[in-house]
């Protein structure tokens, strides 16, 4: 008998088939298989992982074979196994193999840890079991991202402290047509006019490009589409997508003409456009007569009969029986329909004969409006200048933050969720909707879920509601989305509600949404009032606090003020009530919105402009959603570190790093575009699936960060003065953000993504970088890190900001942070921590109308500190070691630690050790207008150097 | 002395007659926003739009500025020591 024989194997059921089993797996020995031998197997899981030769497989078996055998090793777990090839790989120099076969896992140890004590990387998040589910399964996931999603140069750079790159998440799903939709289009202002089908089109076209794995996509010169009416519209591209499963929606009219679309596609019907899905028998869409080209002197070439060369004609395209039982039923409809509607059509032709204005354009009735199996593997869309077009006949319609309108509009129907929920027809169940689909974006987004003009939104369900109700309702939704934020353990339901006193102008004339979904006949700007009064409802609340006083941390509201805030009447008095809720319980944030712009803000300080595109939208508000793919961090100090006082090199330095985001970024895109290929089945159906005819998350219109780190420290250790200490300090600071800003907007270019500069919250992360530089650049760390080294509550000065510890005067300090605004595209806020003051409310709201007026700056926050008794259940201001009351020890302290309010406790060393250095204010001085414009015009150079 | 910061960009109308009516005075600077270091200055100085034409001291500090108009020159004189 030879020595391997009588090797036993411990078999954990690691190669389980599929995820089910492996999350059922419970590692005690009871469970452990005992194996022969068999050293085959290694071979196979070789040749399979790592696409090894069969021959190289079988000299590694042997090897590691050996190697059990010298080392008396009767009993052998799988794991020890693949250590042991693992080892022989590393050995013959095959890195890349090496990464494909390796464990992803986590040691015996570092479980136990995450188990018993909590993890401090966000500070809202609890220490419960969906928490610690949440922390093993991120530890894996991080692991599994550094190996597999990014590559090597990028992963090392994360490793090292570089870059940081933050969460992961998103998603996109193609809509559109089947191939063998008729389109007719002509080169611009020809004679000639071409029918053919779209796939047909598509391949006539010249260059092919492939913004995505699953999209390939053709720019036509010149080429117009036949629209609504018989007029022409320019075509923009022509899309060809992977189906990837999608369902497909067969709608026929009473004309008989039909067409097969993915099931989201908005389709326009005589008051609507709704997603494919939601269309109903008997329902109108406008068809086109197409014969009606040739009245116009046109010449039309039909190439569409060549469709039955095709392999995938409209035949093959249907199981048998069902073309048989559809073209039946569709024949028994079209026909009844005809009938039922031939009076009409007398008519219309008695209409045309008048001449009427658009005299293609007919009404006809859905007859059939269903599901549809069918065998395609593409799909195609046309863009055209009109976003219309003429297809098969029917006039359609192609397309391209988180509004209400949307859950108002299509209710609540999600993939995950079994029951499906009509629009709302009463405040409570839609507040209900909204807690519903937050708590299920929550599951899918890293960062936080704002809601755009919440208060306006909600506004049309509160006409002829008395203000009780109005207050009762605005404590409910508060409430609920607070208590949310716990009760779902894991991840907190970060939420940000943008509120607004005046009805923004960008939705002042779009249509509103009512109770069960129903356009109103009303602009949203009929219903200034009620959004008033539940805006005023929510800040009283807020006022108040929760049962025992303190403030709420979630929904953060975001004020924005502009130029129609002081227009519009009650702003006084309402701006007096944010300042005293900010004064009082800090929650408040300030968005200033300058110009023309509109923005959307989110998370601790993202801020999302509108672009010409989304603003598009705005009649439709229900499509508008705006997110971030994801953030990297880059460590500025660092970079000045390699620099060694060379501008040079530092500018070089900082060009590599922002290269390196975009790489990072466009690799990660890559991955979120594989998960599609598993199509409506895959892990992010609820991104996929929206119900106005785009995907939830829309890939190619997402905003990629890239965020900043401690600048004060790079300035520190370049130029030997902090960024408040010099004004060359400060232009130098200016020269680097400004060249990062140049930099990303020449790298969107090149990438063909919105590469945007975000100051990065960076509420673990900077401390993360902060500890790497300690190991890796001990010296040069020692010498600008901030807090407290030796009892390692060390940090690096947030984003772009002034030191927190600097004694300087707060208009001064905000002054000078503001310069920075303008650059940074994707959100910069100044911080105004309060300590245990409580300033007068006037004060307050002097700081925000000069900071408006005469600063950059895109948002201001206040920040008090509290302490809340757990004996006596009070709330007390300021950040006391006792209770101020009972002198009870059963306490905890509250304050900003980022962007949101949450216990000190749980907060990281590098941010404890930043707020003890925070220099408080009481905003005394704050009032002196000539002070805060003086600043200016005295110029910043008067500020002393030290 | 005191002295303009003109602030400027490519496929801008009025930036050649900004930097014309800048040119008759002394020390004028000349700052390209689609460049690093005009961009960073454009910043300090909050300058939003182009042209802009700040009047600063030997300093560095804004005297007075016209933020994107273009002055005549008994304007910029008016402001200027």
């Amino acid at each position: 008998m030879s020595a391997a024989s009588n090797i036993r194997v411990l078999k954990r059921k690691e190669r389980a088939e599929d995820a089910t089993d492996i999350a059922l797996l419970v590692s005690t020995s009871s469970k452990e298989e005992i194996n022969l031998w068999e050293k085959s197997k290694i071979v196979n899981s070789l040749v399979l992982e790592t696409e090894a030769s069969p021959d190289l497989a079988q000299e590694i078996a042997d090897r590691v074979e050996e190697r059990i055998i010298q080392g008396r090793m009767n009993t052998v777990t799988t794991s020890i196994i693949r250590e042991l090839v693992d080892l022989e790989l590393l050995e013959r120099g095959l890195g890349t193999m090496h990464k494909k076969h390796s464990h992803v896992g986590l040691p015996m140890y570092d479980v136990e840890q995450i188990i018993t004590s909590a993890n401090k990387e966000n500070s809202n998040t609890t220490h419960n079991p969906e928490s610690i589910n949440l922390t093993l399964a991120e530890a894996i996931l991080k692991e599994f991202a550094l190996r597999n999603v990014f590559s090597d140069d990028i992963a090392r750079a994360h490793m090292v402290g570089d870059i940081h790159l933050h969460d992961l998440g998103f998603i996109i799903r193609p809509y559109s047509y089947l191939g063998d939709t008729v389109v007719h289009w002509r080169v611009k202002g020809a004679h000639l006019v071409f029918t053919t089908t779209m796939e047909q089109l598509y391949h006539l076209l010249p260059g092919e490009n492939r913004p995505e794995p699953t999209v390939r996509v053709k720019y036509p010169a010149a080429l117009e589409m036949l629209d609504r009416g018989g007029n022409w519209t320019e075509i923009k591209r022509v899309v060809k997508k992977d189906r990837l499963g999608k369902g497909m929606v067969f709608l026929a009219t009473s004309d008989g003409r039909y067409c097969v679309v993915t099931h989201d596609h908005p389709v326009i019907t005589a008051d609507d456009i709704k997603p494919a899905s939601l269309v109903r028998v008997g329902e109108e869409l406008e068809t086109l007569d197409v014969e009606e080209g040739k009245l116009r002197g046109l010449e039309e070439v039909n190439i569409t009969h060549l469709l039955e060369a095709n392999a995938t004609s409209f035949k093959l395209r249907f199981n048998a029986e069902d073309v048989f039982v559809a073209h039946q039923r569709l024949q028994e409809l079209v026909s009844q329909a005809s009938q039922a509607s031939s009076g009409a059509r007398a008519r219309r032709s008695r209409e045309r004969r008048k001449g009427a204005s658009s005299p293609a354009a007919h009404r006809a009735q859905v007859v059939m409006a269903e599901p549809v199996e069918v065998l395609d593997v593409y799909i195609y869309d046309v863009t055209t200048e009109s976003g219309t077009l003429i297809a098969n006949g029917i006039y359609s319609h192609n397309c391209g933050g988180h509004s209400l309108d949307y859950i108002k509009k299509y209710g609540i129907s999600l993939p995950n969720i079994t029951s499906t929920s009509s629009p709302a027809k009463h405040p409570e169940v839609l507040i209900g909707h909204m807690v519903k689909m937050a708590s299920t974006l929550q599951s899918h987004y890293a960062g936080a879920i704002g809601w755009e003009a919440v208060n306006m939104f909600f506004a049309p369900y509160l006409v002829g509601v008395d203000y009780d109700r109005i207050r009762q309702l605005a404590q409910m939704l508060i409430y609920e989305f607070n208590q949310l934020a716990g009760a779902r353990g894991s991840q907190v339901v970060f939420t940000d509600f943008n509120l607004y006193w005046n009805i923004p102008r960008h939705f002042r004339d779009a249509p509103a949404i009512g109770p069960g979904g129903v356009y109103t006949g009303k602009t949203y700007k009929d219903y200034q009032r009620e959004a008033q009064e539940f805006l005023k409802a929510l800040f009283e609340v807020y006022m108040e606090g929760d049962a025992m006083g303190k403030t709420f941390v979630f929904p953060k509201p975001l004020l924005h003020i502009n130029e129609d805030f002081f227009r519009t009447e009650g702003h006084e008095e309402f701006l007096d009530l944010a300042c005293k809720v900010a004064s009082r319980q800090g929650i408040t944030y300030f968005v200033f919105d300058r110009g023309d712009e509109i923005t959307v803000s989110q998370c601790c300080r993202l801020k999302l402009k509108l672009k010409e595109q989304d603003l598009q939208e705005v009649m439709t508000p229900e499509r508008m959603r705006f997110s971030a793919l994801q953030n990297i961090t880059i460590n500025l100090p660092r970079i000045a570190y390699k620099a060694n006082g060379s501008n040079e090199v530092l500018f070089h330095e900082l060009e590599n790093a922002l290269q390196m985001v975009a790489k990072a970024h466009m690799q990660k895109k890559q991955f979120i575009a594989s998960l599609l290929e598993q199509g409506v089945g895959g892990p992010l159906s609820v991104l996929c699936d929206a119900k106005d005819g785009e995907p939830y998350l829309r890939l190619e219109r997402l905003t990629y960060l890239a965020g900043l780190l401690g600048l004060n420290e790079m300035v520190q250790y370049h130029t030997g003065m902090e960024l408040h200490q010099s004004q060359e300090a400060l232009k130098f600071g200016l020269k680097v953000v400004a060249n990062m800003n140049l930099t990303c907007k020449r790298l969107s270019e090149q990438y063909g993504i919105n590469l945007v500069l975000e100051e990065s919250p960076a509420e673990s992360s900077g401390y993360r970088l902060a500890k790497l530089d300690t190991k890796y650049y001990p010296n040069q760390a020692a010498l600008v890190l901030k807090g407290d080294l030796e009892n390692s509550e060390f940090y690096y000065t947030n984003s772009v900001h002034l030191n927190v510890e600097a004694d300087i005067d707060y208009i001064e300090r905000v002054q000078k942070q503001s310069l920075f605004h303008p650059l940074i595209e994707a959100g910069a806020i100044c911080h105004v921590w309060l300590g245990e003051n409580q300033p007068d409310p006037e004060s307050i709201r002097n700081f925000v109308i000069k900071t408006f007026r005469n600063t950059q700056s895109s948002q201001i926050a206040f920040s008090p500190e509290f302490t809340v008794c757990n004996d006596c259940r009070r709330t007390y201001r300021g950040l006391h070691e006792k209770c101020p009351n009972c002198d009870s020890e059963n306490i905890y302290g509250i304050t900003r630690i980022v962007g949101y309010f949450s216990k000190v406790t749980t907060w990281n060393k590098g941010k404890v050790g930043e707020l003890k250095g925070r220099v408080r204010t009481d905003l005394e001085g704050g009032l002196d207008r000539a002070a805060f414009e003086g600043l200016r015009e005295a110029g910043l150079s008067k500020v002393p150097s030290c | 002395m005191q002295h303009l910061k003109v602030f400027v960009k490519q496929d801008c109308q009025k930036c050649p007659a900004a930097k014309e009516v800048a040119s008759r005075f002394p020390a004028t600077e000349i700052y390209d926003v689609e460049q690093a270091d005009g961009l960073a200055e454009a910043a300090y100085y909050s300058v939003m739009c182009t042209p802009s034409i700040v009047v600063v001291d030997e300093g560095g500090s804004e005297v007075f500025a016209w933020r994107c108009s273009v002055p005549t020159p008994g304007d910029i004189s008016e402001h200027i020591n």
